[in-house]
């Protein structure tokens, strides 16, 4: 699997998902960095089956949080609480990863894990050889998210 | 995932008098052995039992026969989708997926035309 290959997957996967049940519609690539003193949000989650690996987003609270009011069809950002924005942000990675992996796969049958909150650095990378992972940064236009994919060997 | 549902649920012009909500799919056997459902809607990727294994339960059940479920899931593969409608499941939905073909796919299992 190239590295080429797995990023235009996650960035096709990315935008499908965001346009379609975020409504947003982002706005091109961008650089995976975020000033420092801003407060980021990380999730992880594995896969098993024929293939095996890892997913982690990366975007800034602030972010995630315009992304939950869209999701969950909001106007009134007072509805959205630090919950719902996890959950959502979940459900988010949840859905990249699994879409990104139907694109890659063909009929490969894959589990996904559940979603988690990760501390920043997230996961530790699985064993898999250099040109498996794949970063995809996408400018939101209010903020950027950023998705790595990493498939190693099967389970 | 469950909220979004429900609002798209709310807004599809369907007649739903209620909608109940199980955290997995030891809650969801659980509320069909208490409530009358019309349909289920289930996610694969569940805490404590997957969709996969609550299908499977509501097959062995004799439940699919009466009320149909509709699996969602993030896995689009031919391989899945089979393995599921084999296991009893009566729609396959795949995310991401327009709220109208939520509605739509919930108004085809239930056999309603034109709910809206």
């Amino acid at each position: 699997m190239q590295t080429e290959m797995i990023s235009d997957a996650l960035g096709d996967a990315a935008q499908s998902v965001l346009e379609t049940m975020f409504f947003v519609s982002p706005e091109g690539t961008a650089e995976p960095a975020y000033p420092q003193d801003v407060p980021l949000l990380g999730v992880g989650l594995r896969f098993s089956g024929e293939w095996s690996g890892t997913f982690e987003l990366q975007t800034s609270i602030t972010s995630a949080r315009t992304l939950a009011e869209g999701f969950v069809g909001t106007l009134d950002p007072s509805e959205v609480e630090g919950d719902t924005t996890t959950e959502v942000i979940c459900e988010l990675a949840n859905m990249v990863c699994g879409s990104t992996l139907t694109r890659l796969a063909g009929d490969k049958i894959f589990d996904l894990g559940s979603p988690h909150l990760v501390s920043l650095p997230p996961l530790p990378r699985v064993e898999a050889p250099p040109d498996s992972t794949a970063t995809r940064a996408l400018d939101l236009g209010f903020g950027v998210i950023a998705f790595t994919l990493t498939i190693g060997a099967p389970e | 995932m469950r909220s979004m549902i429900r609002r798209v649920i709310s807004l599809s012009g369907l007649d739903v008098s209620e909608c109940l909500e199980a955290g997995d799919g030891v809650e969801a056997l659980e509320m069909v052995a208490r409530e009358w459902v019309d349909v289920i809607l289930a996610d694969i990727n569940m805490p404590r039992m997957n969709g996969e294994e609550l299908v499977r339960r509501l097959s062995e059940m004799g439940i699919t026969t009466s009320v149909p479920v509709i699996v969602v899931s993030t896995d689009g593969t031919s391989l899945r989708r089979a393995r599921l409608m084999k296991l009893g499941a009566k729609g396959y939905l795949v995310k991401p997926f327009a709220p109208e073909m939520l509605r739509d796919e919930v108004e085809r299992v239930l056999g309603v035309a034109n709910a809206n």
